[in-house]
């Protein structure tokens, strides 16, 4: 008995502590950390991510830079919830363009002119990408660096089938992909498990067929997926089929996965973006280059995939002024000449070093230079139901080419259906 | 006897147990506070153990503690340690005492650094920032120390009789009411996590809630568009296949390995542990394994086919449209087969051997008896196998989502709700076919919760 009772009386005390503790934590100081959520993955620029945060961290002993990196592809689904918690998470990274417009437009994102006024990022960033950065004359996203898509391809499998110059137009392409498939080598790889990269070849074709401004308006859904035009894309996109152009089972992999076979050397082309380097075997990156996607219809402008990545700050942040004091940081001079030099990302700024850059990237460089038109990608410059849905009708283009028609018109049926939904 | 009892002073034994306890108390609370109590700022995360990772790992919050911290959980799990030796070994109890007071001070080596040895703007700050679990932990280890009070002779008897005196402070609750204060906590959350939920479900599906915004109550349009979707034939024609899958070949092979192992073979155990041991696997990691078992050019199966000549061009499994959907439902097959085994064996072990023994009485052969005597009497089984294999194939989600995202022709319900809710951004939509997986399911369970009530009763 006695010891039950020793129990009662000890809770008692522990109790009356405890009470007496939680009054003067409930009025501790606010929190001085920034949390920060990433989704750079794959380990070069997971490397890069978080050295850039120990970085900070060091200056920063008293506000460190709390930081998660969540897979590529959860982080897209996951971000919702991140900005609509309360609080957020304090700055994230995102995608320009109608992805960002999406969250902007619905008061998710703090505005961050005076980051851009009090660092002189209106007059240092190249005015394309102030302007990509701006919505209603107020800044909301800081990009920070992009990169192009072209056609890798490793120049001794070229060479071993006896192709001397790369290919420029249609034809040449096919003809490329003949003499590659003679020699015994898949002339193109890819992965389609995630079936945004087919959506590359979709985003290629459209704008070398139709051109880029039909391109744009059938991302912002004001042409029809029933067009003749579009047609005429999945056409093309069949002759590559008819000439066995694609490695076989490519839903079996995600992209890296793709990649073996170019790095075994049973593959030869890639259409990718500039991000393939951080996954494509060190050993041999000599022994790869790219050439701008071929010349389909000479009349049409010329227009490139060129998707822009940035940050930007919740407005339920915890710790807004933290967030822009590190947004600055990570939009400065020297975070992105580091970036420029270690991972090959082109710079938004205009006064980052580009002249020690390796031949590749002057290339790439050059490529979107001389480009009539920048586009983001298919996925981000489109809504995201449509985009989930024409990323579906291209896997399945894939797997069934004959059911095209049908494909087309459940596209323009999704198509109307969000249409009719955003008028309301 | 009695004379040696009237012979003692008039006074109270000394009881060491009420020390031992609350070292174990503030033990414990040392231990919540330190794991689940913030030790910096208000919020939980940033609770001491996970100051004392980011110090040992060099993580991004180590400036605000020092290595000193280990001395925290060490402490608590000795303190722990000593007092429960004490309550197990009352003579000792005295001695425990001093023992937890002494691991108490080691812990208060944190809190002396922290107050009267570090120096500068960082301590500075650490002291001002300083989170309600740390505070707790001082206090606690501060009690730890004081527990030894009650090694003294009046200390301890006072406390005896404050105990005495509290204890008959509880106020009287009536016997039949217990029962159902001890479900009450079970039912609340119950209510809050289950029916909650569920219902609002029941009203989104009628709403256009995109997760950001509003919703805004647009009746029965999303049931509509749901309807016309080619995407909600595949996926209920998907979940069809799972189904008629499902209630075939895992019941039969099942039932087979059942009747096989039910027999006194050598090493059946290892046999019966092997076919159940996929079961101990969870649903994404079997979709990992499979999908590599599956690889086009590096798999097992296709490596097989190749080398031993069958085929030089074997078809690419989880890349072809027309195979996809089967080879996810192998691979759930694969799992599925040692439960329904497991369940059928104990079946079997349940089974009265008296009408066995009659059945061979009477000159029934093998088949006969399986038919006629041990088949009808395993009914109850097969009805409870038939109702979770359609239940497990109605809530098929892992494999799909890992091994294919749906892509490949290979939606199904489930999957679809996850894309078009997370995905999509469209809540209102998800839930809507989430209303039609639940409305299906529903029937099942009941037919599953009848059946089993109906059992409970019989036995």
């Amino acid at each position: 008995m006695n010891r039950s009772k020793f129990s009662k009386f000890g809770l008692l005390l522990t109790l009356l502590f405890a009470v007496g503790l939680l009054v003067p934590a409930a009025v501790a100081q606010g929190p001085q950390y920034i949390t920060y959520n990433s989704m750079h993955g794959d380990p070069i620029p997971r490397a890069f991510d978080e050295e850039m945060v120990a970085m900070w961290n060091e200056a920063h002993p008293l506000m460190p830079v709390e930081h998660s990196i969540i897979a590529h592809e959860d982080f897209k689904q996951a971000i919702r919830a991140y900005l609509t918690a309360d609080p957020a998470p304090d700055v994230l990274t995102w995608f320009a363009g109608e992805r960002a417009r999406f969250f902007i437009d619905r008061g998710l994102i703090a505005d961050i002119s005076d980051v851009f006024e009090e660092y002189g990022f209106n007059e240092t960033y190249a005015p394309g990408f102030v302007a990509l950065a701006t919505v209603d004359g107020k800044q909301y996203f800081l990009p920070t660096s992009y990169y192009w898509w072209a056609v890798y391809y490793r120049p001794s499998l070229f060479e071993q089938a006896g192709i001397t110059e790369v290919p420029e137009t249609w034809d040449e392409f096919l003809a490329a992909c003949d003499t590659l498939n003679a020699a015994g080598i898949t002339p193109i790889t890819i992965g389609t498990r995630y079936p945004w990269t087919a959506a590359a070849w979709f985003d290629y074709l459209n704008m070398r067929i139709n051109g880029p401004q039909f391109h744009i308006d059938l991302m912002l859904l004001k042409e029809s997926y029933t067009d003749e035009r579009v047609k005429t894309v999945f056409e093309y996109w069949q002759q590559l089929f008819d000439h066995n152009c694609f490695i076989q089972d490519a839903a079996a992999y995600a992209w890296q996965e793709a990649l073996t076979p170019m790095a075994e050397g049973s593959a030869a082309m890639y259409l990718m973006g500039q991000f393939i380097v951080d996954s494509y075997p060190d050993e041999l990156e000599d022994d790869l280059d790219f050439f701008r996607f071929p010349i389909i219809n000479p009349d049409v402008p010329i227009g490139e995939d060129a998707p822009t990545d940035g940050y930007f700050i919740a407005a339920n942040a915890r710790n807004l002024e933290g967030g822009k004091e590190f947004l600055a940081f990570i939009g400065s001079q020297e975070m992105q000449q580091k970036a420029f030099d270690e991972l090959g990302r082109l710079p938004t700024r205009t006064d980052v070093d580009v002249s020690g850059a390796a031949p590749l990237t002057q290339k790439g460089i050059e490529l979107i230079q001389t480009a009539d038109y920048v586009a983001q990608f298919y996925d981000r410059d489109t809504t995201a139901p449509m985009a989930e849905a024409g990323l579906n009708g291209f896997a399945r283009f894939w797997s069934d080419p004959a059911s095209i028609d049908q494909i087309l018109a459940d596209l323009e049926a999704e198509r109307l259906r969000i249409l009719e939904e955003t008028a309301e | 006897m009695a004379t040696a009892i009237k012979s003692q002073p008039l006074r109270e034994p000394l009881d060491f147990a009420g020390a031992n306890f609350l070292a174990i108390l503030y033990a414990a609370i040392i231990l919540v506070a330190f794991i689940f109590m913030p030790w910096m700022w208000t919020e939980i995360k940033y609770s001491g153990a996970r100051l004392m990772s980011d110090v040992l790992t060099g993580g991004s919050l180590k400036t605000f503690s020092t290595w000193q911290i280990v001395f925290i959980p060490v402490s608590a799990l000795l303190a722990l340690g000593a007092g429960l030796w004490g309550l197990m070994a009352p003579h000792r109890g005295a001695l425990a005492s001093v023992l937890a007071a002494a691991i108490g001070l080691m812990g208060l080596v944190y809190y002396i650094d922290l107050y009267w040895v570090r120096e500068g703007e960082v301590a500075e700050y650490i002291r001002a920032n300083l989170g309600a679990g740390a505070d707790l932990t001082l206090v606690a280890l501060v009690g730890l120390v004081a527990q030894t009070v009650l090694l003294l002779p009046p200390v301890n008897i006072l406390a005896q009789r404050l105990g005495r005196r509290a204890s008959a402070l509880r106020p009287p609750v009536p016997q039949k009411w217990t029962p159902y204060l001890f479900l009450l906590p079970a039912l609340a959350l119950y209510l809050v996590w289950i029916i909650g939920p569920t219902v609002y479900t029941f009203y989104l599906s009628l709403t256009d809630w995109d997760g950001v915004s509003t919703p805004n109550y647009i009746g029965l349009r999303n049931y509509r568009i749901l309807f016309s979707q080619s995407a909600l034939t595949e996926s209920l024609g998907n979940n069809l296949r799972w189904l008629v899958a499902f209630v075939t070949v895992p019941t039969t092979l099942g039932l087979g390995l059942a009747l096989i192992f039910n027999t006194d073979m050598r090493g059946g155990r290892w046999y019966k542990v092997s076919f159940y041991s996929p079961l101990v696997l969870s649903w994404p990691v079997i979709a990992l394994v499979w999908a590599w078992v599956y690889h086009p050019s590096k798999g097992l199966i296709n490596s097989l086919l190749i080398q031993s000549g069958i085929t030089s061009d074997p078809p690419g499994w989880l890349a072809d449209r027309n195979l996809a959907i089967y080879c996810i439902i192998a691979a759930a097959t694969w799992r599925q087969v040692g439960y329904v085994m497991v369940l059928y064996l104990a079946g079997l072990k349940n089974l009265d051997p008296t009408f066995i023994d009659a059945g061979l009485v009477d000159g029934a052969n093998r088949w006969q008896l399986f038919r006629h005597v041990i088949l009808p009497l395993l009914a109850p089984v097969t009805t409870i196998v038939f109702i979770i294999s359609v239940i497990d194939s109605l809530r098929s989600f892992d494999l799909v989502q890992v091994m294919t995202r749906g892509g490949q022709g290979t939606r199904v319900l489930a999957n679809y709700m996850y894309i078009e809710a997370f995905n999509n951004y469209r809540m209102g939509y998800g839930a809507a076919i989430a209303v039609v997986l639940f409305t299906i399911s529903i029937v099942f369970v009941g037919l599953y919760l009848w059946r089993s009530l109906k059992d409970e009763l019989e036995y």
